[in-house]
């Protein structure tokens, strides 16, 4: 029982005169396959012509395939080169239709070497017996790949292992971090040039920026473990959501205080009630707001859904507050970074603040881990596996 | 050096800024280094 397989379509990457689209024609026999391919060389496409050979057997969900390369020039064909790599079949959404993503790499006949790319190719034609058999192979795969993932879950959020990774990346990551954070003001503060307008006074730029970025990051990041911990109700994304709370609290007051600062000297003044100033303080008492709620309600079991669906709402804030220099052009500048844009700062003075940006991420993970470790082994004082970690300090 | 204090006359602003960050971030720091030892001596006495 054969059906027609796919047409599909294969990247070939490598430098500019290597680059080759391979068009693939599969047959499939009941459990294994075979195909052809046909290559085309892209670049200098004026003379595209089809030539090539792939074969590859699959007889399971993950294979190996391999492919031949010939070029032809007017009047010859000749070999270019082979590829090689692993094949991934799997039927995400059932109906019959197969996908084949692939990865690999290219030799070339001249000893050049290049990647070989597939991510999303081959649909299965419909014949029957294919068709069920993909039904059956999807929905289990579906499913397992659901389980696991479901199961996986459940392992790092169950209270005990929350412990285990968080308490070892913090103890691994605390000593990178403050590597990081000596390579960090020793490049912004006395590296980086001074900026031709604002002198040294915009070395402030490389705290006020990442604080401000986090601002935004951590509220987005709790607001979403809090959800986990509504819809999913476990406990360990609650703890997260406090924690990563409070820090990002810090970072919004960090980086309203480390504005003024600024402020005073190129605006002449400490604070203005600015559009991006504004919401950045709303922000700041969203959190208090979120944290202060979370204590005072009595229900231990309910105060973590009901406090969380506060810091979802808040969650319009975040746009509001990203995009109020734009919407409201007031007093404080534009974007400094956009990933839509070029940026427009020196390279000399970007580097440092993309280096400060990272920082303050590793930083805000390191504290949240060794923030949420003390959390865990509170809460879950009465566990058994507690009182080992205690007596043994088993690690 | 002493330029390096100075900061070209806003030695304040730029040193007061990253002081308080600074501060802001290893006060936490030892804030949740303190309470860790507390929760821990705690879970010794009950453990006990």
């Amino acid at each position: 029982m054969s059906s027609l397989r796919a047409l599909g379509v294969v990247g070939h990457l490598g430098s500019d005169d290597r680059r080759f689209l391979m068009v693939r024609v599969a047959v499939v026999d009941s459990w294994s396959y075979v195909d052809g391919a046909l290559v085309f060389r892209t670049l200098p496409c004026v003379d595209a012509q089809p030539l090539g050979l792939g074969v590859s057997v699959a007889h399971s969900p993950l294979d190996w395939f391999f492919c031949l390369g010939f070029d032809s020039g007017p009047a010859s064909i000749r070999f270019v080169g082979c590829g090689i790599g692993v094949a991934a079949l799997y039927s995400p959404f059932d109906f019959g239709m197969w996908h084949e993503s692939l990865v690999g790499f290219s030799i070339f006949s001249d000893g050049a070497i290049g990647f070989v790319v597939g991510p999303f190719i081959d649909f299965l034609f419909d014949s029957a017996i294919v068709d069920f058999f993909c039904f059956e192979m999807g929905d289990w795969m579906m499913w397992e790949f659901l389980n696991r993932l479901w199961q996986g879950s459940l392992y790092l959020f169950s209270a005990q292992h929350a412990y285990r990774w968080s308490d070892r990346t913090f103890r691994v990551l605390a000593p990178l971090l403050l590597l990081a954070w000596g390579v960090g003001l020793y490049w912004c503060l006395y590296v980086a040039p001074a900026d031709y307008q604002q002198k040294d006074a915009f070395r402030i730029i490389y705290v006020h920026v990442p604080c401000a970025f986090l601002s935004l990051f951590v509220y987005t990041f709790s607001a979403g473990f809090s959800a986990l911990h509504i819809i999913f109700g476990l406990k360990v994304a609650e703890w997260i959501s406090v924690v990563a709370a409070y820090l990002g609290a810090l970072f919004t007051a960090l980086a309203l205080t480390t504005g003024a600062i600024w402020g005073k000297p190129m605006w002449g003044t400490w604070w203005v009630w600015d559009a991006r100033l504004t919401s950045e303080l709303i922000l700041l008492f969203l959190y208090l707001g979120y944290l202060a709620f979370y204590r005072a309600l009595p229900d231990k079991n309910k105060r973590g859904k009901i406090a969380g669906l506060l810091l979802i709402v808040g969650v319009i804030n975040v746009p509001i507050i990203h995009y109020s220099v734009n919407w409201w052009y007031t007093l404080h500048q534009g974007a400094t970074l956009s990933q839509w844009a070029k940026p427009t700062m020196a390279p000399a003075m970007l580097y440092p603040l993309l280096w400060m940006i990272g920082v303050f991420f590793l930083t805000f993970f390191v504290l949240l881990c060794a923030g949420l470790r003390t959390e865990i082994l509170f809460r879950e004082k009465n566990m058994g596996w507690v009182q080992q970690v205690i007596k043994g300090d088993p690690r | 050096m002493s330029s390096f204090w100075h900061m070209g006359g806003y030695g304040f602003y730029v040193w007061g800024s990253y002081g308080l960050v600074l501060l802001g971030l290893l006060g936490s720091a030892v804030l949740m280094a303190r309470r860790h030892k507390q929760v821990l001596a705690l879970l010794q006495e009950e453990g006990l």
